[in-house]
């Protein structure tokens, strides 16, 4: 064990970047002699202290930029067993480069949504609702496929509200073990199980008081702790496992999912009446893929963010390679688009990222972009004037649904409204 | 040069109308960072074109022929009222530029989405019925022809014919763009100081690799949120608003305060403004550096932006943007900036239009960088 943690301590000196290891509980328990200089840990504290509504455990990899009294770039890794969090390690990326100065602009503060990114009219829509229903207490629910960015619309949400100098906690209930959530979400007395602390703890709920609650993936909890759930909501009081009494609780829900609540409810996995009470406001986030617009533009933003956390020159995809990114179908939504750039800006030297440099997954979807387009040429004949008007009704008469078209019928879109003009439709 | 392309339906971006020549006019100068020159004299050229041909496509580059050819056509050089452009030069110019090709042109662009350089092409592109391409090889004005896409994409700009103000023209070959910035320049000033010039015939495809897209589009967005603006908060949110979905980025407020001293630096031909900060910035100073643009800027003797993003004045009074021409002692003005795109900000590219290539002997630091919390 000595010898260990002496090997550790000598290696870990020479590697010329600070080090720091923290538990579960955001205790240090090991710092290399660059962390002690730099402050790391201390500086680490400072800053969750000054955003006390964010969650620095969801995510296994991210990246932070401690500020005061300058700026430092650092690299976050959660180590998890199984489901349980174990602690993180927190890394400084490139410490004896210029450090990044990072003043605050005059008067402007970010108001949550500048991270979201996109003209798609339906994003634009959901913005705009958020917006709006921001300054109420309303229940919102936030549906959308896995990587859409729920958690990023639930802050923004909170942070435009009145409750913005409260706590913004999150909780992943699909990531918890049923018989855990309990506990985590609304706490418990002291010895009140196995293992139990003996002070007891406060739930989320009770950490999220005059704030705003995060309950991502609600579509994932179990009946029974809906019920549970349903009970706060209506007596907006919560009562901790094991405990006797109520405390009262005053916190803004909102929820997120992917899941087909309705399918859930009509199986009777899930509860109508707490469907009711989290749906006040629905807000759909649009999947990447029928967003192909925006996907240049996130592009971009991300380029230059890694660009910048990577110490790295600026620097751009080819024309080739950012024609393959706008085809992909990006399951992963704009999760997976920016671990894409920041994978390319890695393993690529050259200022000009090109196709080979792409993951696998999409130099893999150049085969089948060249097989449908092989398909295409089959429809691409000139379709007659009512083939061209049903096809304009199928595809709907937007400039994107256009593009749609124009891209089935392997035409240039300039083409396709050439068609349209000699038709006269 | 026949173009007839009858767009209909949901096109906001895609035809341009009268509609467009006001937003382009507040975009062009916001675009122009303090330079660019003032188009308000094209406004009125552009309006009687359109009355008689009302809408000019703006193409997108996806939407190009890749095998078509492309041209440019732009005004260089400072303007004397009694002899301004007409956009008739444009179509003589263009026809020279043509004869050293035997297919058509089918569509223009432009070198620079800023100032007088946004409007002219319209202009001209509306006389001789070709469609105009949205986007350009600056995205925001720039003093010499070799500060463009062009140059660090290492393609050439000619055949390029230039006419000067007293209708002469010149025919230049000059394959390296810095030489042919020379020899263009050396023209202008000893024939008027103005000139008009097009050429830089290129095909689709390369057009595609070479220009920044949507610039033009981009700068009537931009200006759009200039024409009844509400007050200056609301005109903030919607210019953070339109620039954040751009390839652009976040505009960012940097300074609001008094201009309290306009100065020349002697012997070199940089310039500074002074402006002493209030309200919340009261004790703070910010101070900006020009030669043609505004270069870079300094919050308390730190760097506050950096060309190439741009850093525009707005009047405070009228809450439109200005030029550097415009600027007063006295005047109460807010300095926004805008990051540039992607394609300026590259090392290839920052070696001709970053700090250094203005003599100033620092690094380039972005906006995205000096704000980094603010961004992301």
């Amino acid at each position: 064990m000595q010898l260990s943690q002496q090997f550790i301590e000598q290696t870990t000196r020479y590697i010329g970047e600070g080090i720091a290891l923290l538990n579960s509980e955001d205790e240090l328990i090991f710092e290399n002699v660059t962390a002690k200089e730099e402050n790391l840990y201390h500086r680490y504290q400072n800053y969750t202290n000054q955003f006390k509504n964010k969650k620095y455990n969801t995510q296994t990899e991210f990246n932070l930029m401690l500020s005061d009294p300058n700026p430092l770039p650092i690299k976050i890794n959660n180590f998890y067993f199984s489901d349980q969090y174990l602690g993180k390690a927190l890394y400084t990326t490139n410490i004896n480069r210029n450090m990044v100065k990072d003043f605050r602009p005059a008067n402007i503060h970010n108001n949550g949504f500048q991270g979201i990114i996109g003209n798609d009219p339906r994003l634009l829509k959901a913005i705009s609702i958020a917006n709006q229903i921001a300054p109420t207490n309303s229940t919102v629910l936030i549906r959308g496929e896995s990587g859409t960015g729920k958690e990023k619309f639930a802050e923004a949400v909170h942070q435009q509200s009145l409750r913005k100098d409260g706590p913004f906690i999150a909780i992943n209930c699909a990531a918890i073990p049923e018989t855990l959530l309990e506990s985590e979400l609304f706490g418990y007395e002291g010895g009140s199980f196995t293992g139990a602390s003996s002070q007891g703890k406060p739930g989320k709920f009770e950490l999220a008081d005059k704030g705003t609650i995060f309950l991502d993936e609600i579509g994932d909890m179990s009946t029974s702790l809906q019920a549970k759930l349903l009970r706060v909501l209506q007596d907006k009081r919560i009562e901790r496992v094991g405990g006797t009494k109520t405390i009262p609780v005053d916190v803004r829900i909102v929820s997120a999912t992917n899941r087909n609540l309705e399918e859930l409810i009509q199986k009777g996995q899930f509860r109508k009446d707490l469907f009711y009470r989290i749906n006040v406001i629905p807000i759909y986030i649009p999947e990447l893929r029928t967003r192909t617009n925006d996907i240049e533009l996130l592009v971009n933003y991300f380029l230059k963010k890694y660009s910048i956390l990577n110490r790295k020159n600026f620097r751009s995809f080819s024309y080739e390679a950012l024609e393959l990114l706008k085809f992909y179908s990006w399951q992963g939504n704009v999760r997976e688009l920016e671990n894409v750039i920041e994978y390319c800006l890695t393993i690529s030297n050259q200022e000009e990222i090109a196709i080979e440099d792409l993951p696998i997954q999409i130099k893999q979807s150049i085969r089948s972009t060249k097989q449908s387009s092989e398909e295409n040429v089959i429809v691409s004949k000139k379709p007659n004037k009512n083939e061209l008007k049903e096809l304009l009704n199928k595809y709907e008469a937007s400039t994107d649904g256009k593009k749609m078209l124009a891209q089935h019928l392997n035409i240039s879109l300039a083409t396709l409204y050439r068609w349209i003009a000699k038709y006269n439709l | 040069m026949n173009y007839h392309l009858k767009l209909r339906g949901d096109y906001e971006l895609k035809l341009m109308d009268k509609s467009w020549i006001e937003p382009l006019y507040w975009g062009s100068i916001f675009l122009g960072s303090g330079g660019g020159g003032n188009s308000e004299f094209l406004t009125f050229l552009l309006n009687e074109q359109f009355s008689k041909k009302p809408t000019l496509p703006l193409l997108d580059l996806d939407e190009i022929k890749n095998e078509s050819e492309y041209a440019t056509v732009g005004l260089m050089g400072s303007l004397i009222e009694e002899t301004f452009p007409t956009g008739f030069e444009g179509i003589n110019i263009l026809e020279r530029a043509k004869s050293s090709i035997k297919s058509n042109i089918d569509g223009l662009f432009t070198l620079e989405a800023a100032g007088v350089n946004i409007l002219y092409p319209i202009l001209v592109a509306s006389l001789v019925d070709l469609p105009l391409i949205d986007g350009d090889a600056m995205g925001r004005a720039f003093p010499e022809l070799h500060m463009t896409t062009f140059y660090f994409n290492k393609h050439h700009l000619i055949p390029f014919v230039i006419s000067d103000s007293q209708g002469h023209y010149y025919d230049l070959n000059e394959k390296d763009i810095f030489m042919l910035e020379l020899t263009a320049r050396r023209i202008v000033s000893q024939q008027g100081g103005y000139g008009s010039f097009a050429g830089a015939l290129t095909k689709g495809a390369n057009l595609k690799r070479i220009l920044i897209p949507r610039t033009i589009s981009f700068a009537a967005e931009l200006g759009k949120t200039f024409i009844s603006p509400g007050s200056y908060s609301e005109l903030i949110e919607n210019l953070m608003m339109v620039s954040k979905n751009s390839l652009y980025g976040t505009a960012v407020e940097l300074f609001i305060g008094i201009i309290e001293r306009i100065e020349n630096i002697e012997n070199i031909d940089w310039e500074t403004i002074t402006i002493k900060g209030t309200n919340t910035s009261e004790n703070s100073t910010f101070k900006i550096l020009i030669k043609n643009e505004n270069l870079i800027a300094y919050r308390n003797n730190k760097v506050a932006a950096m060309v190439p993003d741009l850093i525009s004045i707005v009047n405070l009074e009228t809450l439109k943007p200005v030029t550097n021409t415009e600027l007063q002692e006295g005047m109460k003005v807010s300095v926004i900036g805008l990051p540039a795109p992607i394609a300026l900000k590259k090392e290839k590219a920052l070696e001709f239009i970053g700090p250094t290539a203005f003599g100033y002997k620092s690094r380039y630091e972005s906006l995205e960088e000096l704000y980094f919390s603010y961004y992301y």
